[in-house]
């Protein structure tokens, strides 16, 4: 038997130290570690090596062909990806333009006292405790063709004459299902904001107050930049959401008409899921992933430049 | 007294402005509502009765338990006897991972926050990279490993996928609650003769239980939601979940609308009373951890 190398004995007398030393740690959270990594990081590097092939489901007696990029560049090239994607942009781009200036409005109101405070904010946890199913099923008979409170609404308010089966038109199925799902996030997005701006010093006002800043002064000067790490975590949830927003899609309107609400989150299941196109999906969703990594960053540079600058 | 007009404007304009957020917030639930407690003939009504004439429970009751009248057709039965396996599933299935999540996450958080375990910060990581990635990234290898076990259709299968989602939140949050336990506690009851896992039991677990309250309530409530996974993992009637058995029916014009309005009432029921009730402990949880599920 030679000596093994003494840099690498002495290593592995550390880590067995190690071991040693945490010995009923490690055993506590071995549960945790195996589901964590057998159904969350195990599957991902499979997915990842997944995405370079065709696996041939529907037709198992072809082996797995290894495709390299083959996935990657036909996604790129799909004119019903990149639709897809450019609706997702349009559901992010609407949650964050009106669903965030609304659910800072929000924030405000509540900051402010007045009779039955708390009850209108326990109210405001309602919509994110609705299951996305029942949502959806809200929201199919509000824009109902036939009994919808939408048709009924404008109908007594004499601006339709005849009902409308709203979610027959392409040109906006897209923005019906967005609105129903402003409906579910922005109450909890105005919670956030109002958790950010109760941790606001009330002497910081004050100050600005004595320096004679006027409302909006002390709005853009103090409230907007000290909101921004909330502002940062809704920005990345919104559009994390936008990505992700699938219930909504199945029971409003199935990706349709004429593919008009089928979005990234949708487009993934059809693929993955009904045409069980494995490795495509599997591409798909990690040029997904690294999109949002990206603009997560994106977003947390702009709004720290923001508050170096204030 | 143009002051006092003023005060008495802005006041005005004020709870207008929360008139109108209330309005947003409650209007779409209220024609749930409305349309459960309609019959049929008069939800078609144009224009709407707002407030039913003839109000009428009989769904809620024939969900609930009550034989359904004599005139209900074959696809009203079989949506009840859906809705009712569906709620009896999505119990099981929200129990499980409260279950799993809070037994197996207090176990890891405890080794984290008392055992000098290394790398309780790097959670975080795994945490975010949950929630960031397409859930679909995941599922694909999943779904290829179940079906080749031949797992698919099973419920303990659901729970255990659903608590691989939720642990990772759980084990921060309940990290975060240990850690402001002051350790004299546990050493004072160690000295007394108490075991490393009495401690755990007798002075951690007790002491935290706002925190495992607000970890167990947020996991059932997003448990009771779910949607994506036991849409593809599960596929006969009898281990769909509430959520599946609604989706099921929404889509098809033979409905009986009046009957899936109360269903849908009646399944979001148990997610909006935890939410209420526990709502302290939630959005303390909720929002230092910047998760929203």
């Amino acid at each position: 038997m030679t000596a093994i190398p003494i840099t690498r004995s002495s290593r592995l007398t550390r880590i067995a130290n190690g071991i040693r030393r945490h010995q009923t740690a490690l055993i506590l959270i071995a549960p945790s570690v195996i589901i964590i990594f057998g159904l969350l990081v195990y599957p991902l590097l499979r997915s990842l090596y997944i995405s370079f092939f065709d696996l041939h489901i529907t037709t198992p007696w072809i082996k797995p062909t290894f495709l390299g990029l083959g996935n990657y560049t036909s996604i790129l090239t799909s004119g019903e990806v990149r639709e897809a994607f450019g609706r997702t942009l349009y559901l992010a781009v609407i949650g964050i333009l009106i669903g965030i200036p609304l659910a800072l409005s929000f924030a405000l109101l509540l900051n402010r006292r007045f009779p039955l405070r708390g009850l209108v904010r326990s109210l405001m946890l309602i919509p994110w405790a609705v299951p996305g199913v029942v949502n959806g099923l809200m929201w199919a008979r509000i824009y109902d063709a036939h009994f919808g409170a939408l048709n009924g609404l404008l109908y007594q308010f004499g601006i339709i004459h005849d009902y409308i089966p709203w979610l027959v038109y392409p040109e906006i199925a897209l923005l019906l299902v967005a609105l129903a799902d402003l409906w579910s996030s922005v109450p909890m997005m105005s919670l956030l904001f109002l958790a950010g701006l109760q941790s606001i010093p009330q002497e910081l006002y004050d100050a600005a107050a004595v320096d004679g800043a006027t409302g909006w002064n002390r709005f853009a000067n103090i409230t907007l930049p000290l909101l921004s790490s909330v502002m940062l975590i809704n920005l990345v949830l919104k559009t994390i959401s936008a990505f992700g927003l699938f219930d909504l899609v199945y029971l409003l309107t199935s990706g349709g008409p004429a593919n008009s609400t089928q979005v990234i989150g949708y487009y993934l299941y059809v693929q993955g899921f009904q045409r069980q196109e494995f490795g495509y999906t599997s591409a798909l969703a990690w040029l997904i992933a690294t999109m949002i990594l990206v603009l997560v960053v994106v977003y947390a540079r702009l709004l720290r430049g923001q508050e170096a600058q204030a | 007294m143009t002051l006092r007009l003023k005060r008495l404007f802005n006041n005005a304009i004020f709870t207008v402005l929360i008139l109108a957020m209330l309005t947003f917030i409650l209007a779409p639930i209220a024609w749930l509502l409305i349309s459960s407690i309609s019959t049929d003939q008069e939800l078609v009504e144009i224009p709407p009765h707002w407030i039913p004439q003839q109000p009428y429970f009989q769904d809620y009751a024939s969900l609930l338990g009550a034989p359904p009248p004599k005139s209900s057709s074959l696809l009203t039965a079989s949506t009840i006897a859906l809705f009712r396996t569906g709620l009896v599933n999505s119990f099981l299935v929200s129990l499980g991972v409260t279950v799993v999540c809070l037994l197996f996450g207090s176990l890891a958080a405890y080794a984290f926050a008392r055992l000098g375990l290394p790398g309780g910060e790097k959670v975080i990581y795994v945490l975010l990279l949950a929630q960031m990635l397409p859930v679909v990234a995941i599922l694909i290898p999943l779904y290829q490993v179940i079906t080749a076990l031949g797992l698919l259709d099973k419920i303990p299968v659901v729970i255990v996928l659903l608590s691989m989602f939720h642990l990772p939140f759980v084990i921060w949050m309940l990290r975060g609650y240990f850690q402001t336990i002051p350790r004299e506690l546990e050493e004072a009851a160690m000295v007394d003769g108490t075991t490393r896992a009495g401690a755990l039991f007798k002075i951690i677990v007790p002491l935290s239980s706002p925190g495992l309250f607000a970890a167990g309530v947020y996991t059932f409530l997003q448990s009771w939601n779910a949607f994506f996974i036991p849409l593809i993992f599960t596929s006969s009637d009898t281990t769909k979940t509430v959520s599946l058995a609604i989706a099921l029916f929404v889509g098809r014009h033979d409905t009986d609308y009046t009957l899936m309005s109360a269903a849908g009432v009646l399944a979001s029921l148990p997610p909006i009373f935890l939410a209420l009730a526990f709502q302290r402990y939630l959005l303390a949880g909720l929002v230092s951890g910047g998760i929203k599920g």
